[in-house]
């Protein structure tokens, strides 16, 4: 086996489920105004009962696309996003602008088109817009404000260990807390410098 | 003693200006990090260093030394 670090360059698509085929649609062709790029319709496959299906795409720039999956007959999942709340919203796409003046684009867009935004929030290296497409999938618009450099990745992979010696490898995992790893990580970082 | 390592990048750039600011508190350069220590209870009040709750509730993530007595929207406190 080759020990060649293959590359990838970026998303092509993500996909999600939906059974608000129409509102969908509106949404993000006609609310976002993102580019129609491709729709698949086909017959169920024959295994697991696999339903007539279609999958389409919409342009979301740079060679990424969103794209959803209609399964014709099914029953919906009642929460498709699933529960509300910091778990609804940790599976979610966020968009990339590249400069302010794209990002108030949004943001006006995004009033203009009655869509529900959040504050803007100014996270470690970006700053970011939030909002729900009609199935309840978050959705972000982020501005880089920091290029990550190599201390990032340094840092980020002790705190990477740390988590895992605190949370899973260590003593009694589970009775750990982030105060914990913060601890564990300091002794790392005292180790280094 | 208390202490508290931190990235050198520009967000938590506010808890180092804080921390040179503050006489309790010494502050000193080890590459990547820099170090903020005292030798009492390691007080930083949120609202002083300008940082908004999204990176103030971040800003342990250099490690640290001590016992976090309190860490709120208002106060980071490790003894």
């Amino acid at each position: 086996m080759s020990d060649h670090q293959p590359v990838l360059h970026g998303v092509h698509h993500t996909a999600f489920p939906t059974w608000k085929p129409k509102e969908t649609v509106e949404f993000y062709r006609d609310t976002l105004g993102l580019p129609v790029l491709h729709a698949i319709t086909a017959k169920g496959w024959g295994r697991d009962e696999h339903p007539d299906f279609l999958h389409f795409f919409f342009d979301a720039g740079n060679g990424a696309a969103i794209a959803f999956f209609y399964y014709i007959g099914t029953e919906p999942l009642e929460e498709p996003a699933g529960p509300r709340g910091y778990l609804g919203m940790a599976r979610h796409t966020s968009w990339r602008v590249e400069t302010e003046a794209e990002l108030k684009e949004w943001r006006e867009r995004l009033v203009a088109k009655g869509v529900t935004i959040s504050e803007e929030i100014q996270h470690e290296v970006i700053k970011s817009l939030y909002f729900r497409d009609p199935n309840g999938y978050p959705l972000e618009i982020s501005l880089t404000t920091r290029e990550l450099g190599e201390a990032d990745a340094m840092d980020a992979s002790l705190t990477l260990d740390a988590m895992i010696e605190t949370f899973v490898d260590g003593d009694a995992p589970e009775t750990k807390t982030i105060e914990d790893m913060w601890r564990l990580k300091g002794e790392k970082v005292r180790e280094l410098i | 003693m208390a202490v508290l390592y931190v990235l050198k990048v520009d967000e938590f750039k506010p808890l180092l200006d804080y921390a040179e600011a503050a006489e309790d508190l010494s502050i000193s350069n080890h590459g990547a990090y820099q170090k903020i220590k005292t030798d009492g209870v390691l007080i930083i009040p949120r609202v002083a260093t300008g940082l908004d709750p999204a990176i103030w509730f971040g800003a342990l993530v250099g490690g640290f030394e001590g016992a976090i007595e309190e860490f709120s929207e208002d106060t980071l406190r490790i003894v």
